[in-house]
């Protein structure tokens, strides 16, 4: 078979250069799309947290059922049709707040994130098993990590070239709808990419071709529920939902956060390319030596950082002051963004990785596909939750203007966007401590599971 | 490629009972955090205003008259929204064709302004390169011009200034926390209070002076603010300009011009009051806005409609 750059086939590349161009899209619109739901549609910051939930939720749901459809329409015709909903999603959203309004342009935007949803579900799937039919054995390794390291870069340039970029040159408003814009024709790249892909080339099929039976997720929920494995997964799933939801903050609450607390002007996209900067480089540093600690004390670790990173953004910024070099409050607040972005990011690293672990380690040797599917179930009645709280709390507590009213000293600590910070320290805070208490139970049958666990492990 | 043995319609079914469910839990979600929230819609006119759609902003007013003085979650009028901006590089705000200079911008935002936002600039050909008939560039209005408009529309169709937020804030104390000299001027014109204090006793004057806002200070007091109010710490408009100036190192000058135009002899030069709105046009200057005026406290003002 025909190799070309690296060892890899052209489609390899392909894919990847799928990933790159739907990523500088992706990253850049998820990180404007709350302040594109309230300033370029017209919601109010509760609706606009509502429909980033039910965005969030019909992805999840979507990412159940379109994986077995991807298998049977292949990779390429997948490819194409989801980069055709994304192509026609971000036009939508782009053009559509130029030419309706009101009621009209609201239910318009909700049908586009309907759309757009089933696209990112589809792209997200269609990836993850193309990189592996265009590796084999010897290259998949080092062709993951290439794809991890290809995603991270496009959500970094997405953050301070695509998303500043925009938002700078254009303006706040503008800025929003350009970046949608840009996101149309980023996946008629990716569409023209698909295109080039020759699916003879794979370079290994999957193993039921022909013969095998899919599974659809009720099926497979209906399988395992009743063992007592996945009853343990399900209570650890439970008991990390509280951190598990900060990561979603970042996309649905820390926007606005930033933008209220500091300025329209803010470099908003620039601190959340922090984020993929930190894992990455972290991932690279920490990848030799972290497989050999105990994987229940990393996940309590991680958590315990993801969650006590939201503290520097729930003390009030007065405190900061007395820190040498932070004069007035814009620096206070720069410090605590800049400050919960690094303790947050090192906790995510440690925390995220271990967390597939976890799941596959508990998982039947024969289930753990089904059991890292199932995985996302809690999430998929947590997301909506969180859209509504973050909506209630923005609308509350840091919405748009509140700056002016910190300054002048017009809000007390129950009226801050410190308190809403507080309050999600005390959602997520709960993670780590009830695995602590229940580590007994959560830990009981692994270390007679553990041999079956490490060759799961592996092929997870 | 062979075919699978794939049961479609289990899929899809599959697919069609976690949408439902997902949706219908969504809905119960909904409905008990609708509870919570309560029913305040925004007026529609908030996000025109955001948007910068000056042509919609009359149409629907047009519409429905009741939006012009629609309060929001927290009691702010369309007027209160148009007076407000928050911009890190306050220069953007006075900035034809939306480019500022930031002489002070740290060595990040240097470096983003040489790689990205200039390249992007020129791509997408922003400065505007079209031509009036004398062949000079058009210039695109800055933020504050287009704020000022809007600030006029939303007047001459019976916006209310005396109307109070939920802290006490008029739409003129907004203006002079954002830092635009004009449309301060403007509200001053229709009939806005100088003197009104919000719920900490501190008027649009104070806040001024704490913001560095030298421009906005003169315009307020020429327009008889009063410069002897203490808010709820004991603080006056001098002790906050003196505060903040230490706090704000790279505004020194702003503030030194602040602190200079409070210590300026009073010279009461109220600013022309507009004939619609201000029932003291035929009164002496003094009386229409004297600077020793007693001090309104906010509840006073006009209450939320």
């Amino acid at each position: 078979m025909a190799k070309t750059l690296g060892g890899f086939n052209k489609e390899f590349w392909l894919v990847n250069a799928i990933q790159f161009f739907d990523g500088l899209s992706y990253f850049s619109v998820i990180i404007i799309l709350s302040m594109f739901l309230s300033d370029n549609v017209g919601f109010s910051d509760y609706e606009a947290g509502a429909w980033q939930g039910y965005f969030f939720l019909f992805i999840t749901a979507f990412m159940f059922t379109v994986g077995s459809i991807c298998d049977v329409i292949g990779d390429k015709k997948s490819f194409l049709f989801a980069t055709i909903l994304l192509m026609l999603s971000r036009l939508g959203m782009g053009v559509f707040p130029g030419l309706m309004e009101g009621k009209v342009l609201q239910y318009s935007i909700g049908g586009l994130l309907f759309i757009m949803a089933l696209g990112t579900a589809m792209l997200v799937t269609i990836t993850n098993t193309a990189l592996r039919h265009f590796t084999n054995k010897d290259n998949r390794g080092k062709g993951f990590n290439l794809y991890y390291l290809i995603m991270n870069i496009g959500a970094m340039l997405a953050g301070f070239v695509v998303c500043d970029g925009f938002r700078e040159v254009l303006g706040p408003v503008k800025g929003n709808l350009a970046i949608f814009t840009f996101g149309f024709v980023m996946s008629a790249i990716c569409f023209l990419c698909a295109f080039l892909i020759n699916e003879d080339n794979m370079e290994e099929k999957d193993e039921n071709d022909g013969s095998g039976e899919v599974k659809t997720p009720l099926k497979i929920f209906a399988e395992v529920w009743k063992e007592s494995a996945f009853q343990k997964l399900v209570l650890f799933l439970c008991l990390t939902l509280g951190v598990r939801l900060v990561f979603t903050h970042q996309t649905m609450v820390m926007p606005k956060y930033y933008l209220r607390t500091m300025f329209a002007d803010f470099q908003l996209g620039a601190v959340n390319s922090l984020n993929p900067l930190i894992i990455t480089v972290g991932l690279a540093l920490t990848m030799n030596f972290i497989g050999k600690f105990n994987i229940v004390k990393l996940l309590v670790v991680g958590m315990t950082l993801s969650a006590l990173s939201l503290l520097f953004l729930a003390f009030p910024g007065e405190w900061f002051l007395a820190i040498p070099g932070v004069n007035n409050l814009d620096q206070a607040y720069r410090f605590v963004i800049i400050a919960q972005i690094l303790v947050f990011a090192v906790g995510e690293l440690i925390f995220s990785p271990r967390f597939t672990e976890y799941v596959a380690s508990v998982a039947p040797k024969d289930k753990v596909a089904s059991y890292m599917g199932l995985s996302a179930l809690p999430m998929f009645i947590a997301r909506p939750i969180n859209g509504f709280v973050s909506g209630l709390l923005i609308a509350n507590l840091c919405y748009d203007g509140v700056k002016a009213k910190i300054e002048t000293g017009n809000i007390e600590y129950l009226e801050s966007p410190e308190f809403m910070w507080m309050i999600y320290f005390a959602l997520a805070i709960i993670s780590p401590i009830a695995v602590i208490a229940l580590k007994r139970t959560l830990t009981q049958d692994n270390a007679e599971e553990q041999k079956p666990a490490e060759e799961a492990k592996a092929e997870a | 490629m062979a075919k699978k043995n794939v049961n479609y319609k289990a899929i899809l079914k599959d697919g069609f009972i976690l949408m439902v469910a997902g949706l219908a839990f969504a809905i119960v979600v909904k409905l008990g955090f609708d509870l919570l929230q309560g029913d305040v819609q925004d007026s529609p006119l908030v996000s025109l205003i955001i948007q910068e759609n000056t042509a919609k902003i009359t149409e629907t007013i047009q519409k429905d008259k009741t939006t012009v003085n629609k309060q929001d979650d927290q009691k702010r009028t369309p007027l209160m929204w148009a007076s407000y901006l928050n911009y890190g590089n306050r220069k953007k705000i006075t900035a034809k064709n939306g480019e500022a200079t930031d002489e002070d911008a740290d060595p990040i935002q240097k470096f983003l302004k040489t790689v990205v936002y200039d390249p992007l600039r020129k791509l997408l050909n922003v400065a505007g390169e079209n031509k009036k008939e004398d062949g000079t560039n058009v210039e695109n209005p800055s933020l504050e011009e287009k704020r000022l408009e809007m600030t006029k529309l939303l007047l001459e169709n019976g916006a209310d200034v005396k109307i109070v937020d939920e802290d006490g804030w008029t739409a003129l104390i907004w203006a002079a926390w954002t830092g635009m000299p004009t449309v301060v001027e403007e509200l001053v014109k229709a009939g806005s209070d100088v003197n009104v204090l919000d719920n900490q006793k501190q008027s649009a004057l104070m806040i001024a002076a704490q913001r560095g806002n030298d421009k906005v200070v003169e315009i307020l007091i020429n327009a008889g603010a009063d410069r002897t109010f203490k808010n709820a710490a004991g603080k006056g408009a001098e002790d906050l300009a003196n505060k903040y100036m230490t706090q704000f190192p790279d505004r020194k000058a702003n503030y030194e011009a602040v602190i200079k135009a409070l210590k300026a002899p009073v010279q009461p030069k109220p600013v022309e009051m507009s004939p619609e709105t201000s029932p003291a046009e035929e009164k002496p200057a003094e009386e229409a806005a004297p600077a020793e005026a007693e001090a309104k406290p906010a509840e006073e003002a006009k209450p939320a409609e």
